[in-house]
């Protein structure tokens, strides 16, 4: 265990001080990466080597920790108005529930992905696996929060696009 | 609605993102500005989950330990850093890469098997270590001369094409992804290209000359697979003492010569603390000493020591580069002192009202048993507690940890624990506490003869 946190508590560290960012304290982000090392042990069973790499499950959990706790703590201090969104999430967004993923569907996202510009990457990344409001991106990123919407929309046209042609491609290969 | 609740559109859109789990590049992308993690924290947020992992050890179902231990056999089969005992006995997967260390043969594809020398115009380049892995390709390369600075390294060709660039034997060219390049006296430089193909057994590194008619020159390097290169198991440098055995690698890195340690301690849930003893700095003949065959005496510098799972753990020990004239490094370690987990013993104490009392309890932490041996009240709200810590059997219990706060007073002569000191409340009777770790020192000496090549 000592070897996988020496390899992956700097990933997960930042990324959940990232997601707990004006929320949490630094004991908090402590705290929940020991949570994403200890839920990792306990449910070692769940983890398939093909449905993503190690690294990924980690970070699935740190993300489903992380969004967990700041939930809590904006409930605690009453701040939640502003991150409704972590209310309305779909089913399943925010688990680290490895059999979600399928290995095909995850190629043709992660192709998709890699077609964004840097910027629009981040804000998709931020927004729409991170589940960040628009507005703290946008100042974050020195964008107008119209700049930020319009380049939100134009990602996930292109994303979309992006997804339904290369699962196509995938078909076609597969036939 | 809120304006940053999201669509309808969104949702669905956040389900497909959803079936890739988390990019890959993730923490790269959204994370660029943010400062890596701190040894500290690190090191605090590991000791915060290996005790909840330990307390949880004994309660878990057999399922669950089962699943654990099959985890755990992935990991070390698909995610290791560094050397463990484990893996190298059942798989020999641990192979010693020049410039790097001990890396895991799953997590590499390729490397330079030995440093290489490189004598281009009036500039002398020493690769002191090539490792490429399915992420990255990154060289550690040294280079003296008139002026060693950064222009050895950076530049254009007369293309104006950006250097450096690997060049593999096919001729496809990878662009450097990040560089660190620091002069003065000599130029060292680590330089990061794209992943190669694990195909490819010679490349060039493209670098600037202005003095060519193209403006560039081409260092040419052989790699070897990872599964070719020297075992950790085969160097055989090892020493053994008290049951730990310690094995010693030297190599070259950076501008300094580093000796790697693998320490291989039997106890379980034992952390390498420090090789040496600084805890004790008055006293002389605890720290590891260094000379070569010419009497040459070096001042070692600890970089860190890396846990690894069962007690084994790499520690790097950092000096100048050795006398070119010398043959043989000549290493000794007195004692390597360890930190080690226990499941939780709880002790509950008579508090006198007053003064000092006799008292005779033992307690058994781990393998060492340790007596309170008398009680004080030494002012009205701190009891004083005397210990002994038992015999010494060439380990030495030096701290015990409690879950409370408190202080702890050591011999300074012999390393023993004399007495443990905390707040009590004035009229408090009884003193209840648990404790979960311990620190101890081995004595050695591990000693090493090392070849110099």
């Amino acid at each position: 265990m000592t070897i996988l946190m020496e390899k992956y508590t700097s990933p997960i560290h930042m990324l959940i001080s990232r997601i707990l960012a004006g929320v949490g304290t630094a004991q908090d982000t402590e705290e929940c990466c020991s949570d994403v090392f200890v839920t990792a042990w306990e449910q070692a069973g769940r983890y398939n080597a093909n449905r993503a790499p190690l690294k990924t499950w980690l970070l699935m959990i740190a993300r489903y920790r992380a969004l967990d706790r700041r939930k809590t703590l904006l409930k605690q201090s009453n701040l939640n108005a502003a991150d409704v969104e972590l209310e309305t999430l779909p089913d399943g967004a925010d688990t680290p529930e490895l059999h979600l993923i399928h290995a095909e569907e995850r190629s043709s996202v992660l192709h998709a992905l890699e077609e964004l510009k840097p910027l629009d990457k981040e804000l998709v990344y931020r927004r729409y696996f991170l589940f960040e409001p628009v507005n703290k991106m946008a100042k974050e990123l020195g964008l107008t929060r119209q700049a930020a919407d319009n380049r939100l929309w134009r990602a996930r046209k292109m994303l979309r696009e992006h997804i339904s042609e290369n699962l196509k491609e995938e078909a076609a290969d597969f036939e | 609605m809120n304006r940053d609740s999201f669509t309808q559109e969104e949702q669905n859109l956040i389900r497909q993102l959803g079936v890739a789990g988390l990019p890959d590049d993730i923490v790269d992308v959204i994370c660029k500005d943010n400062i890596p993690v701190d040894e500290r924290t690190k090191r605090s947020i590991q000791v915060k989950t290996l005790r909840r992992i330990h307390g949880r050890t004994e309660k878990r179902p057999l399922w669950l330990q089962v699943a654990a231990a099959a985890f755990l056999a992935m990991i070390l089969v698909s995610a290791v850093v560094g050397p463990n005992r484990i893996l190298a006995g059942i798989n020999g997967l641990v192979r010693f890469v020049p410039g790097f260390g001990l890396e895991e043969t799953e997590q590499i594809m390729l490397a330079l098997a030995e440093p290489v020398k490189v004598v281009h115009g009036e500039n002398e380049f020493e690769i002191n270590g090539l490792l490429v892995n399915d992420e990255y390709t990154i060289a550690h390369i040294r280079a003296n001369g008139p002026s060693p600075d950064s222009t050895l390294f950076t530049g254009t060709d007369k293309q104006g094409e950006a250097l450096p660039y690997l060049e593999g034997e096919d001729g496809a060219r990878y662009p450097l992804l990040s560089s660190s390049i620091s002069y003065g006296g000599t130029a060292h430089a680590s330089l990061v290209f794209g992943a190669i193909p694990s195909e490819y057994r010679n490349i060039n590194i493209a670098l600037p000359d202005a003095s060519e008619e193209s403006g560039v020159w081409h260092l040419g390097l052989q790699l070897t697979p990872a599964d070719e290169l020297t075992a950790a198991e085969d160097l055989k440098i090892a020493s053994h003492k008290q049951g730990i055995t310690v094995t010693a690698f030297h190599s070259l890195r950076d501008n300094q010569s580093v000796m790697t340690l693998l320490i291989q301690s039997p106890r379980e849930y034992s952390l390498v603390r420090e090789v040496g003893n600084t805890f004790f700095p008055q006293n002389e003949g605890r720290e590891p000493f260094l000379q070569d065959d010419r009497g040459t005496e070096y001042t070692l510098l600890r970089k860190g020591s890396t846990t690894g799972y069962l007690s084994d753990a790499p520690y790097e020990l950092r000096f100048d580069p050795a006398d070119p004239s010398a043959g043989t490094f000549y290493l000794s370690i007195p004692e390597i002192r360890f930190h080690e987990y226990i499941d939780d013993v709880k002790v509950t104490l008579p508090v006198p009202d007053a003064g000092k009392t006799e008292h005779n309890q033992q307690l058994q932490l781990g393998r060492f048993s340790v007596t309170f041996t008398g009680l004080e009240r030494v002012t009205p709200i701190r009891l004083r507690m005397y210990v002994d810590p038992g015999p010494d059997d060439g380990e030495i219990l030096e701290m015990i940890g409690l879950n409370m706060s408190h202080s702890i007073k050591v011999n300074e002569e012999t390393g023993r624990m004399e007495y443990i000191e905390t707040e009590v409340e004035p009229d408090q009777n009884k003193l209840t506490f648990t404790v979960g770790n311990l620190q101890y020192a081995v004595k050695g000496p591990w000693e090493f003869e090392i070849p110099l090549n």
